[in-house]
């Protein structure tokens, strides 16, 4: 199933996004994406943002433009996990990969900003990479970010905002 | 202009008199819709245009697949928000007074998708009817940007699949951001004109929903473009598309399936006009009432202008903004039966 407009792209994920999602998601907290995700994967981009979703479901139509279950996204030329997937890898595994912060910098960090060292409160290794943000109440994923040593921050790479600025 | 459009225009075609004159300068809204009111509500018809002056309250919906609504109420009362439970639908909530900041649709809760936060209450009606009692899957024929998609999927979840489609790519943009948000899985998202989505889905469901694309003279208090921008031609296209839409969706339910015919409008002629329209085309259809009486329904009208009604339409429900202090909304719900 494929549909390619100027405004939207519906294709089968090719295999080198989902090898690199797996490679990630391996690499940073040790599992294999294959028990997590469906058989069948897709992206629906809109502009030069995707998401990327699986579902078990064999039958594809014609015009259908997503299903199930949101497994990453393509943003800014970056593949990344999406905030779902590493919520169920955290529920049912330790926190690894991942940094709490305070309560100030979990709000501005959803408004796209970094997050300094000085604002995390505890740190899962390994953390000197790329690391789920969670926030401090329900330790409940807000976003990634990337470390930065020159800054001793972390990037902020997508956080639930993308709902508000990239989908209306 | 087309013969079918030409035929409907005649037919709804009233001429505003003096009296409607001064009330459309007045309230600033346009002469026929004056004199409709006039003719449908008498006196009342003043009371209906000064609520169009008054604003709605949002309400906010919990997503119950992720949060208690009791635990989404302490958090946003947390954060200065006031919010009163509806007597009729337990995870949602009046917005009675809110916080300068954050707003209603930038709080972590909502982005951690809590909840759905819906203009007014009545939305939630149609929702409600169709899935009382019922489990299977269903077709949201219309459904950007969303807030009724994801209260279907969330009564169905675990015994059914919402098919929602929508047109208007801009708005299933914003459909897919509340399904992603929200973290719903039972949604099945079509890009598709619901006229045609027989042929994409080539199935039949037991429950459809159709919010129809309409004037949306029943959003005035919190569009006011609204009171302007239908001029009686354009009405009659959009009373064409809706028996179009209504006619063809009603093909895809099964036998006693049920469809439920809403719009966000309170022109007879988008609703009691086009159901009317269905009813004589059709043998294969009757009127159910609601399943449930959750509020006092006020019901479908009888005539209006020259026009005579179907009986049967009192079974429908009419949600006046005078009356009922929501948007004007209404909600009619169809069985397919034997022919």
């Amino acid at each position: 199933m494929k549909i390619f407009t100027s405004d939207l792209k519906v294709f089968p994920l090719p295999r080198k996004w989902l090898n690199s999602l797996k490679a990630i998601t391996r690499k940073l907290w040790g599992v294999d994406l294959d028990d997590l995700i469906g058989q069948y994967h897709f992206a629906t981009c809109f502009d030069m943002n995707c998401l990327l979703w699986s579902t078990n479901r064999r039958s594809r139509r014609r015009r259908v433009i997503y299903e199930g279950f949101w497994i990453g996204v393509y943003h800014e030329k970056r593949l990344l996990p999406s905030i779902s997937l590493v919520e169920k890898i955290f529920a049912n595994n330790h926190f690894r990969a991942a940094i709490v912060v305070t309560y100030k910098a979990s709000e501005l960090f959803l408004y796209g900003k970094d997050v300094f060292e000085t604002s995390v409160l505890t740190s899962y290794e390994p953390a000197d990479s790329i690391v789920a943000v969670l926030e401090p109440e329900e330790k409940f994923v807000i976003g990634f970010a990337l470390y930065d040593a020159s800054c001793k921050c972390y990037r902020n790479l997508y956080d639930l905002s993308i709902f508000l600025r990239l989908l209306g | 202009m087309e013969k079918d459009v030409l035929e409907i225009l005649k037919e709804i075609f009233v001429k505003p008199s003096e009296k409607a004159h001064e009330l459309s300068s007045k309230y600033r809204i346009l002469p026929y819709m004056a004199e409709r009111y006039m003719r449908i509500l008498g006196e009342d018809a003043i009371e209906l245009l000064k609520s169009f002056e008054k604003p709605v309250k949002p309400v906010i919906r919990a997503n119950t697949l992720r949060i208690s609504p009791d635990m989404l109420k302490s958090s946003l009362e947390e954060k200065g928000f006031k919010l009163e439970r509806l007597s009729w639908c337990d995870s949602a909530f009046k917005i009675i007074k809110a916080p300068e900041q954050p707003s209603p649709g930038a709080t972590l809760e909502y982005l951690k998708g809590y909840y759905y936060l819906h203009r007014d209450s009545s939305s939630l009606l149609p929702v409600l009817l169709l899935t009382h009692e019922y489990s299977g899957d269903i077709l949201d024929a219309c459904a950007a940007p969303g807030g009724k998609t994801t209260f279907l999927a969330e009564k169905v979840f675990g015994k059914g699949t919402v098919y929602a489609n929508d047109l208007v790519l801009r708005r299933v943009r914003s459909l897919i951001g509340h399904i992603t948000r929200m973290r719903i899985e039972n949604v099945i998202v079509t890009w598709s004109d619901a006229r045609k989505i027989s042929k994409v889905l080539n199935r039949k469901f037991g429950r459809i929903l159709l919010d129809a694309p309409c004037s949306g003279e029943g959003r005035i208090s919190v569009d006011p473009g609204r009171r302007t921008r239908t001029s009686i031609y354009e009405l009659a296209l959009m009373v064409k598309r809706e028996i179009e839409l209504l006619d063809s969706l009603i093909d895809m339910l099964d036998e006693e399936g049920i469809i439920a015919y809403s719009t966000c409008s309170i022109a007879p002629e988008e609703n009691e006009y086009v159901v009317s329209k269905i009813l004589d085309k059709r043998k294969d259809l009757e009127v159910v009432p609601p399943p449930v009486k959750l509020f006092e329904y006020s019901p479908w009208i009888k005539q209006y202008g020259g026009m005579e009604f179907h009986e049967e339409l009192d079974k429908c429900v009419r949600l006046w903004p005078h009356v009922h202090g929501t948007l004007g909304f209404t909600t009619c719900l169809l069985r397919r039966t034997r022919r």
